[in-house]
């Protein structure tokens, strides 16, 4: 319910408003905006140091990366797909990142470009197999999930580390006083809601996940697109994957983004992006992002016991999405 | 018995403003079988969603079996001794005949299914209805006749006592049809109380003790056959004698679409279509289940194909579109020969089709109006790579005016709409002024969609024609539809045309008998088609 | 074999210590289950045959296949099993426990002579060794004991955090004069996990009671490290010592408060890690503030995985082997060079 009278009204509305919101309007659209802002003013009230610059410089850095994979990951399920494989295939960037750069000595930028083509191969496989062989989604990007994790850890068994200097720019500088991660996530976010609204790939997509048959039959090329978001989605882990290298300075083939890909799926979902395709909004995946980094952040910063601290997790999790769905009906 | 078995009371029920059902009166005692006639749209299957629970009645009562109800929800009508057969049948193909009778009331001996027993009860049901299947048997390879058997065995089991049959010769051969008649001969004098829903008089003639026909959601006429003749009721399913859109349509379009009584202005146009530049033609088109077909339609000309269910007017048009493989023949547009193999490609040679399964084909309901009604046109508008909003809009505006949408809101979700009005969204896809095209397919153009809306889509797909001269093959099952619209009518039975109705021919009573006539024959090969 | 700049002498005497109470422990455990010294050859049928059988094979399960050390652990045992013209098999886990299971049920039907394994779940693999034995299998348990197995290889986890946590004490206590703030990354959700932390924790605060525990945070992976070590930081930004349950958790806190514009050599910052991991090791080479870790040398599990089963398979007594864990800190190139050679 929400999420289709979310849908169509973003879908219109040009891209820098439908990312900006606009006032009180998009709180209505997106009831996760009330819940975030909840979370935000127990969080400041009970630590005290929730906003301090400090902090959320922190919880942007991480949310960065995460931004990064959401939003053509939202593409890809709005036009009903989905892409389980990302957590593997940003140890993949990583790993042919560091490689280049601290093995090969190779420049930063052969380093990133070296990552992106990986991405962008696991990304093309994942859509050959989806979208033209019409294999199931779900098993085939488990499945590659599964198998790229093995090709990356026989290619590189050790931890590769000591990327130089010239590397850790991509993580590490900042660009007028914001972390080079955040520069390249709001690129991301804002390039997937012009996409969105301002390109007509970006309405295929979603006629392409709401009635695949009715867009087959309207003349449009439903293949090409979803590939499309495959592939960006394969390059967007990847990109995640050498910017995670470059700020930790060492990338790991068997731990790297481990369990990644669920926790992008969880943004993108909590961001009122249908599972079902066909509805959802860049903006609203801006706030699953920003749920799931402020949450983990405050409950660190309360010290939360480990188990208790899933729990609140898993607690808070389900509260946000049921306060998602449920919250504009009991406000109307 | 004393007491009607059914008796609906002052039944109505509107959507989104329009009436479809106004205050129905409809009683049926046990043991007789009556008729429910109408167009489509005058109510019909409102009549029996309401009866069978699907949409709750705004005001009027249900009694069945002496019990009265406000509204039922699925569940209580089937308690209530209600059982629906539609004409898209409810049993599950991957299951057995008994285990489809028994479905969602299995029998069980220690916590399983008791398929023994089951069986046993099933073969007994069928043997009540006459099917020649065995419980066993896997319903999905039986023949349709046989497939409806089931339907009504399954409604047996639940003991019904109230039996509504919507088309339930719609998609059967002739032989089948005979067939079921006979079971429902039966069954009227096992008691109960039967429901027949159909356009086929000559059924209406054999089976039905008392007849009503609604028309724009009341009922129009209530009667005993025997005190009617079959004239006297096509006059009162068409309504008035006079020719129906002259009323709504003014244009001189309108004019020449001519319904029953336009018989000057249809020579006329049987006259002209002669001499039209051949702007669609099918040379010995075959594909699965149809064909060869010769089909022609010139420019600025509206052809109808009308046919039973499973006659194969539905795959004609969609072979015509690409979205089945031709296995013969040849497709020209103009004097191109372009024969698509996919939809794009028709598209590309300017042939469209609005599919009749608006949910499952055409429609994107959670997508705006404008996205639904402009999708094809997004890319050809746009520049450098970017959407032209201001395009967009504005070929929006021109093309909801064109078509009356209403409400005009480029914004609101197309599940909004009405039916109609999502049927000119549809449309508007194909016809606004940056995307048209020479030829368009219409299969089933008004199913589901109210009577005052049917006119206007009338209109807008006269005046393509007129004004632009769109080539328009349509198919339908509504004999009313074929006359309003059409200006010549290929008859469409097993798969083949058989039949073609031009100018003054061209009528609902000729239609009706032209299906007749052509049933008989084909039977036997229309089997399989559905 | 260690040299450390940190006092030597006491902490291996209480390694010796500890790890003989560990010994001792295990064989009281031996005894309490299958009768007196000898028992162990009569509750294992297997034993009495033992004496002169050779090996062809031996099966190394070692369930964390997303370890860097798994790759370097398969390598050298290969190699070392090479010597002794043994083939060495291999599972593969994932790190999952039913799979593990799974797999060592099939070793055992089909027989493999000698199975080296690391349970994920000592207590659920208790029935799978005891099988093991009954077929005439030889079970060694790695990483702790069972009550059926014919000989183990262990490690005391416990020591190796508290080696790490008297290590950072006492830096404290000379570098900031016993005041000061440290974060714990720890884990609590496998035995091995747990021992580490507590070793650690109890080591530092015992010997650092001046220093405030500010955080005690669930990490083993870097990123992880990182994001937690960040957070903990927004709010106590004078934080001095990270110690790390895992040299990756440990390094993704070096990361963390190198961001926050912590100079690499900073004098009064304190982290530390366990494992002995390449970036780490590095690291504390490098002369950083990452200071210390508490490692394996792969050289010496892989020796013992092929050691210990054919000790047990030519009847020695007391088989079993401990792995020594020492601290390598700044000073310890030659050591650091040793283990960076084994782990390529």
């Amino acid at each position: 319910m929400t999420t289709a009278t979310t849908a169509p009204t973003n879908r219109l509305t040009p891209g820098p408003r439908a990312l900006a919101g606009g006032g009180l309007n998009s709180v209505r659209r997106n009831p996760l905006l009330v819940v975030l802002a909840l979370m935000v003013l127990v969080f400041q009230l009970t630590t005290g140091s929730f906003l301090d610059p400090g902090n959320l410089r922190g919880i942007a850095i991480d949310a960065a990366t995460l931004a990064i994979v959401a939003v053509p990951l939202a593409l890809l399920v709005i036009s009903g797909y989905l892409d389980l494989s990302v957590g593997s295939t940003l140890a993949v960037g990583g790993l042919v990142a560091g490689w280049f750069a601290g093995q090969q000595h190779q420049s930063p930028v052969v380093a990133v470009l070296g990552a992106l083509a990986a991405g962008a191969a696991v990304g093309a496989v994942n859509g050959i197999l989806c979208c033209y062989l019409g294999l199931s989604a779900f098993i085939v990007t488990l499945g590659m999930l599964t198998a790229v994790r093995g090709l990356a850890q026989q290619l590189f068994p050790l931890p590769l580390s000591s990327f130089g200097s010239g590397f850790a720019w991509l993580g590490g500088s900042r660009i007028a006083g914001i972390d080079a991660p955040v520069v390249i996530a709001v690129l991301v976010l804002v390039a997937g809601a012009l996409f969105l609204a301002l390109t007509p790939a970006g309405r295929h997509v979603f006629a392409i996940g709401v009635n695949r048959e009715a867009a087959y039959l309207s003349g449009i090329n439903i293949r090409r697109t979803p590939f499309a978001l495959f592939v960006v989605t394969g390059v967007a882990a990847a990109l995640a994957g050498a910017i995670k290298a470059s700020v930790l300075d060492s990338v790991v083939a068997g731990t790297s983004g481990a369990g990644f890909e669920l926790t992008v799926l969880t943004a993108v979902l909590l961001g009122g992006v249908a599972l079902t395709g066909g509805s959802g909004s860049v903006f609203g995946v801006l706030l699953g992002v920003l749920f799931l980094g402020c949450l983990q952040n405050g409950l660190t910063l309360l010290s939360v016991p480990t188990f208790w601290q899933q729990m609140a997790q898993g607690t808070a999790l389900v509260a946000g999405a049921a306060l998602a769905y449920f919250g504009p009906r009991l406000t109307r | 018995m004393t007491d009607p078995n059914l008796r609906i009371r002052g039944l109505s029920k509107s959507f989104g403003g329009v009436r479809a059902l106004d205050g129905v009166d409809l009683t049926v005692p046990a043991g007789q079988v009556h008729a429910l006639l109408g167009h489509n749209g005058a109510g019909k299957s409102t009549l029996i969603k309401c009866l069978g629970g699907a949409f709750p009645p705004d005001a009027g009562t249900i009694e069945v079996g002496g019990i009265s109800h406000a509204r039922l929800s699925p569940r209580e009508s089937i308690a209530a001794g209600v059982a629906i057969i539609f004409q898209s049948l409810s049993v599950v193909d991957s299951l057995t005949v008994a285990e489809n009778i028994f479905l969602g009331q299995e029998w069980t001996r220690y916590g399983t299914v008791h398929r023994r027993a089951q069986e046993e009860v099933a073969a007994g049901l069928l043997e009540r209805v006459a099917a020649s299947c065995s419980p066993r048997d896997r319903v999905g390879e039986l023949p349709m006749g046989q497939r409806q058997l089931v339907e009504i065995a399954k409604a047996l089991s639940r003991s019904a006592s109230v039996l509504v049959l919507d088309e339930p010769t719609a998609a059967l051969s002739g032989a089948e049809s005979g067939a079921l008649a006979e079971r429902v001969e039966d069954l009227r004098t096992q008691g109960l109380a039967i429901v027949y829903v159909t356009h086929l008089l000559a059924e209406v003639e054999r089976l039905a003790d008392a007849v009503t026909v609604l028309r724009d959601g009341r009922v129009a006429h209530h009667s005993t056959v025997s005190g009617c003749t079959r004239s006297e009721l096509v006059d009162v399913i068409v309504g008035r004698p006079e020719p129906v859109p002259n009323g709504s349509a003014e244009d001189g379009t309108a004019d020449s679409l001519g319904t029953t009584g336009g018989t000057v202005a249809g020579t006329a146009i049987g006259a002209t279509a002669v001499s039209r530049a051949p702007r669609l033609t099918a040379d010995g088109l075959r594909g699965p289940g149809f064909g060869p077909v010769e089909i022609g339609v010139g420019e600025g000309e509206i052809v109808g194909l009308y046919g039973l269910i499973g006659s194969g007017r539905t795959r004609i048009l969609e072979t015509l579109f690409g979205g089945r493989r031709a296995s013969g023949g040849t497709v020209r547009v103009g004097e191109r020969v372009v024969t698509p193999a996919r939809p794009a490609d028709a598209l590309a040679a300017g042939i469209a089709l609005v599919p009749a399964d608006r949910r499952r084909q055409g429609l994107f309901p959670v997508l705006s109006a404008q996205d639904n009604a402009l999708l094809p046109t997004i890319r050809p508008l746009a520049r450098y790579g970017l959407r032209a909003l201001g395009a967009e809009r504005r070929v929006f505006d021109a093309m909801s005016q064109a078509v009356g949408l209403s409400p005009a809101r480029p914004r609101l979700p197309a599940a909004a709409f009405s039916g109609g009005n999502q049927q000119k969204l549809v449309l508007g896809r194909w016809i606004n002024e940056a995307r048209s095209v020479d030829v368009l397919l219409l299969d089933e153009p008004t199913q589901g969609v109210d009577v005052g809306a049917r006119q206007e889509i009338y209109q807008v797909v006269s005046a393509l024609a007129e004004q632009r001269g769109t080539a328009v093959l349509f198919a339908s099952s509504d004999p009313e539809e074929v006359v309003a619209l059409a200006h010549r009518c290929l008859i469409v039975s097993a798969g083949r045309v058989v039949g073609e109705l031009n100018g003054a021919e061209l009528t609902e009573a000729a239609l009706l008998s032209a299906v007749h006539d052509a049933d008989d024959p084909a039977s036997t090969t229309s089997e399989g088609a559905a | 074999m260690t040299r450390t700049p940190y006092p030597s002498p006491a902490t291996r005497r209480q390694f010796l210590a500890l790890s003989g109470g560990v010994l001792a422990a295990t064989g009281l455990a031996a005894a309490g289950c299958s009768a007196p010294d000898d028992g162990a050859s009569t509750a294992d049928p297997a034993g009495a045959s033992a004496g002169s059988r050779t090996l062809t094979r031996i099966g190394l399960d070692y369930p964390f296949t997303q370890l860097p050390l798994y790759s370097t652990l398969v390598k050298l045992s290969t190699a070392a099993a090479k010597k002794h013209d043994v083939s060495l098999l291999t599972t593969s886990d994932a790190s999952n426990p039913d799979t593990q299971a799974t797999n060592l049920a099939t070793w055992v039907t089909q027989k493999i002579p000698a199975i080296v394994s690391f349970p994920m779940v000592f207590e659920a693999t208790e029935a799978t060794a005891k099988r093991a034995l009954d077929a005439g299998l030889i079970w060694v348990t790695y990483g702790g004991s069972l009550e059926h197995q014919s000989a183990d290889i262990q490690f005391s986890f416990l020591e190796g955090g508290t080696l790490l946590g008297e290590a950072a004490a006492k830096w404290a206590n000379e570098e900031l004069g016993g005041k000061g703030k440290i974060a714990f990354l720890t884990d609590s959700t496998i035995q091995l996990g747990r021992e580490r932390t507590k070793g650690m924790i109890d080591a530092f605060t015992k010997n650092a009671p001046g220093v405030d525990v500010v955080a005690r945070e669930q990490a083993i992976d870097p990123d992880t490290g990182l994001s937690k070590s960040r957070a903990v930081l927004a709010k106590h930004p004078d934080l001095n010592l990270i110690l790390g349950v895992t040299d990756a958790a440990a390094y993704g806190g070096f990361k963390a408060l190198q961001q926050t514009g912590r100079k690499a050599t900073d004098a009064k910052t304190f982290v530390g890690g366990q494992d002995g991991a390449a970036p780490s090791l590095l690291a504390v080479k490098k002369g950083t503030f990452y200071r210390a870790s508490a490692a394996l040398a792969p050289k010496d599990i892989a020796n013992a995985v092929v050691d210990v089963p054919l000790a047990v398979a030519a009847g020695k007594a007391n088989p079993s082997v401990q792995v020594p864990i020492t601290l390598v800190g700044r000073g310890d190139t030659a050591r650091i060079d040793d283990l960076l050679a084994q782990n390529s």
